[in-house]
């Protein structure tokens, strides 16, 4: 990989942490910048809100009800004190009572007045210096009026009253001067208010031109930018959905594979564990991930090697039983993937291969080196040897060629079994018959190394199966026996009829099987004895055959034997019912 | 100086002295034997008069407000003794009226005839002279304070009634006169006898530019 290429990839992987990180900074300042709108607005609001609450208030407090109520009671005070002056002249003049009515009139309300002016004037201290003249003054009027009235009452009075009178009324006019004060006071009051609601409405009006323009510009800002901002943000959370998804996929998929599959990272530290290595290595996920590889995969070392090595087969022992595994270790930016394959089975079938291959090379060598031997002294010394000679070379030779057709059919038959291909023909067999056969065949070819004895029913029905194959089974039991007997030792092929089935058992007196390899005995190309340490040949494929051909026929085989005690197979073949 | 001229003026000195050692003792002989507590300031009841009677603690000098109508309204007892028998005697009484006149009586004492603006009503209040007051009188200071208040701001007060027209807040103790016929008397002899409260509202150069 060029250093291009390198830095491309790792261009790619920064942009697309870029992308993710920029998605959070984006709904980051998406958020602020709404935020700070919305303050904006709210502050607007706010201020708007509360200008207009001040203004109203302002108005209402200064208007309605100070600068009215005081201009109103200020004129209805001097009208009031207008009628107590017309009252007090009507009675100097009259001297009767009655005419002081719009005195008392004038009076109770000069004194509600002066009350509502006292509470208008309250918060208000520029008007007290003011209503306290006004106060004053209507103190003194009412002394002189209720001087007027004493001395026009007391009679000796009355020309002094009337003289009063008629001089004026000097402290009428500084009552109204000092109410015309208080009414400038007021008027100035007023004024001063008037100024501060303009001052306010101005102040309240730059407030919300700075706010509508600062809420503006991030209207703006974000018309101009959120959609991109938005489509960008989509867009790396739309990237790192789908990386997501890949990677649920990619855990689902690894979840459901048959190999174990370990993702570890740089520092040793197992970070997945899928159910394959759960399997193999018999460790929940949970209690592998977070961790060291090697705490959890004893033979990891050695699983290492072998990955290094590109070896197909490497022996791991996993809860005490040995595992024939392949393991493969693919690294990159990060951490390494252990995939570990259980190739125990193709690690036998491929031992099996390696012995099939030996055997067969044997089994068929001899008997053609024999038959090559012979031929080649026929032809080499033919006028040299007796007819005799000649006879028994060609007998050997018969005997040799036979033997490797029984090789040969037995690859064949059992190349047919692997491909299901083998047809059974029925007919009515005669099983006596066919035994007989078997055994004088057999008898034949062992001469009086061997005793080979046959015990059939007096009689018993045909039974319907394919003769041939039946033949096969037999000839191989009886071969099997022959081969594993010792040199004198008795065969019995013993054939019981029963209504249901057919019974044959081949009995010696061999070896016997250990019953660790009674079941093996049955597999393809397994032999007791590879080695063949006992000088004993075989395809290793005879017995297997036997039982796949029993089993098709709706038998079974089965062995019974121990070791120094010989062998019984037994055939049981059930009868057909159609 | 010349020696006649010093003669003179030694001679006047003299004189002078002579003149005012001999009124000075006629006057304090005059003093002792015409203004001192007794009968002589108010007859039998003038104990009552000066708060100096026996019932004069009794008397609740917090005062209440009231109008002269209402005094007019009250019943006077039908025998009037040197004690106080009633509640109108047992308290001092405030009320706002018009001074029509006022004048000084032989016992030094001054008359203020009230007048009450809404009603028309007359009564009668005593500022007593000082010379009136034992040292056994309730609430001298008061006595003398609201007295002084009329003196030092009106007219001087003569023998002769005369019209004033001021307003003021006046206090006094409630007082039955058996003698009626008094110029400004209420009917049923009310009096407030004596004042011990006065403030001049207007009037008397108060509030008057």
């Amino acid at each position: 990989m060029s250093a291009a290429t390198v830095q491309s990839a790792r261009r790619r992987r920064v942009t697309g942490m870029t992308a993710f990180i920029g998605a959070n900074a984006v709904k980051r300042r998406v958020q602020f910048s709404l935020f700070t709108l919305l303050a904006l607005l709210l502050a607007v609001l706010g201020t708007g809100i509360a200008a207009a609450h001040t203004l109203y208030v302002s108005a209402e407090t200064h208007y309605v009800n100070f600068a009215m109520p005081l201009q109103d009671t200020t004129r209805d005070l001097l009208l009031q004190i207008e009628r107590e002056q017309t009252g007090v002249r009507g009675y100097v003049i009259s001297t009767k009572r009655e005419s002081l009515q719009p005195y008392f009139r004038g009076r109770r309300h000069v004194s509600v007045d002066l009350a509502a002016l006292g509470r208008l004037a309250r918060d208000h201290r520029e008007l007290s210096a003011p209503l306290e003249q006004v106060r004053r003054e209507v103190v003194d009027l009412h002394g002189f009026y209720d001087r007027l009235i004493v001395f026009v009452a007391d009679g000796g009075g009355l020309r002094q009253a009337q003289r009063d009178v008629l001089n004026g009324d000097p402290t009428a006019l500084r009552l109204q001067r000092s109410a015309d004060v208080l009414q400038n006071a007021a008027t100035a009051l007023v004024a001063r208010t008037q100024h501060a609601q303009r001052a306010t409405y101005r102040r309240t009006l730059a407030t919300l031109s700075i706010a509508g323009a600062l809420a503006l510009i991030v209207a703006t800002w974000l018309l101009a930018k959120l959609p991109e901002r938005l489509r960008f943000a989509y867009a790396s959370e739309e990237g790192a959905r789908l990386r997501a998804e890949q990677g649920a996929n990619a855990a689902k998929a690894l979840a459901h594979v048959a190999e174990a599959v370990v993702l570890i990272d740089d520092d040793g530290m197992v970070r997945y564990w899928n159910e394959g290595a759960e399997r193999l290595f018999g460790v929940r996920a949970r209690n592998a991930t977070g961790v060291a590889v090697s705490s959890v995969v004893r033979d990891y070392e050695r699983l290492a090697g072998g990955a290094a090595r590109e070896e197909r087969f490497v022996p791991v022992t996993i809860d005490g039983t040995e595992h024939w595994v392949t393991p493969v270790i693919a690294a990159f930016d990060g951490g390494s993937v252990l995939t570990v394959a259980d190739a125990t089975a193709a690690h036998t079938l491929e031992r099996m291969r390696s012995e099939f291959v030996a055997t067969a090379s044997h089994e068929l060598r001899t008997p053609l080196t024999t038959v090559f031997g012979g031929i080649r002294t026929l032809l080499a010394h033919r006028d040299n040897l007796s007819r005799g000679q000649q006879q028994g070379l060609l007998q050997m030779m018969e005997r040799e060629s036979a033997h490797l057709v029984e090789i040969v059919d037995q690859l064949l038959i059992s190349a047919r079994l692997d491909r299901e291909a083998l047809q059974l023909h029925a007919t009515d067999v005669d099983i006596a018959s066919l035994c007989r056969g078997v055994v004088e065949g057999a008898q034949t070819r062992v001469g009086n190394r061997h005793v080979i004895m046959l015990q059939t029913p007096a009689a018993m029905q045909p039974l319907r199966c394919d003769g041939g194959l039946l033949r096969q089974i037999l000839v191989n039991l009886v071969d099997n026996a022959v081969k594993y007997s010792h040199r004198g030792g008795r065969i019995d092929l013993l054939v019981t009829d029963e209504p249901t089935q057919v019974q044959i058992d081949v009995v010696d007196e061999g070896i016997g099987i250990p019953a660790a390899e009674h079941e093996r005995v049955f597999e393809k190309f397994y032999r007791v004895d590879p080695a063949m340490a006992t000088g004993v040949g075989g395809s290793g494929l005879g017995l297997y055959i036997s039982r796949e051909i029993a089993q098709r026929m709706g038998g079974s085989l089965t062995l019974q034997s121990e070791p120094g005690r010989g062998s019984t197979f037994r055939l049981q073949l059930p009868r057909s019912t159609d | 100086m010349p020696p006649s001229s010093l003669t003179r003026f030694a001679a006047a000195a003299a004189a002078f002295t002579v003149l005012a050692l001999v009124a000075g003792t006629a006057t304090t002989q005059a003093a002792r034997h015409s203004y001192g507590p007794g009968p002589r300031c108010g007859g039998t009841l003038w104990r009552l008069m000066t708060l100096s009677d026996p019932d004069r603690t009794r008397v609740d000098l917090h005062g209440a407000d009231t109008t002269i109508p209402a005094i007019a309204a009250l019943h006077a007892p039908a025998r009037i003794t040197p004690y106080r028998t009633t509640q109108f005697q047992k308290h001092v009484w405030r009320l706002r009226a018009v001074v029509d006149r006022y004048r000084i009586a032989s016992n030094g004492e001054i008359v203020l005839i009230l007048f009450d603006i809404d009603s028309g009503k007359f009564m009668d209040a005593y500022l007593p002279a000082k010379a009136c007051l034992g040292p056994a009188a309730r609430d001298r200071t008061g006595i003398l304070s609201a007295r002084a208040q009329l003196t030092s701001r009106c007219p001087t007060v003569t023998w002769q009634w005369q019209l004033v027209g001021i307003t003021v807040e006046i206090g006094g103790v409630g007082f039955w006169n058996p003698v009626k016929t008094t110029r400004g008397a209420l009917p049923n002899g009310a009096e407030l006898r004596p004042v011990t409260n006065l403030t001049v509202v207007t009037g008397c150069g108060v509030g008057q530019r």
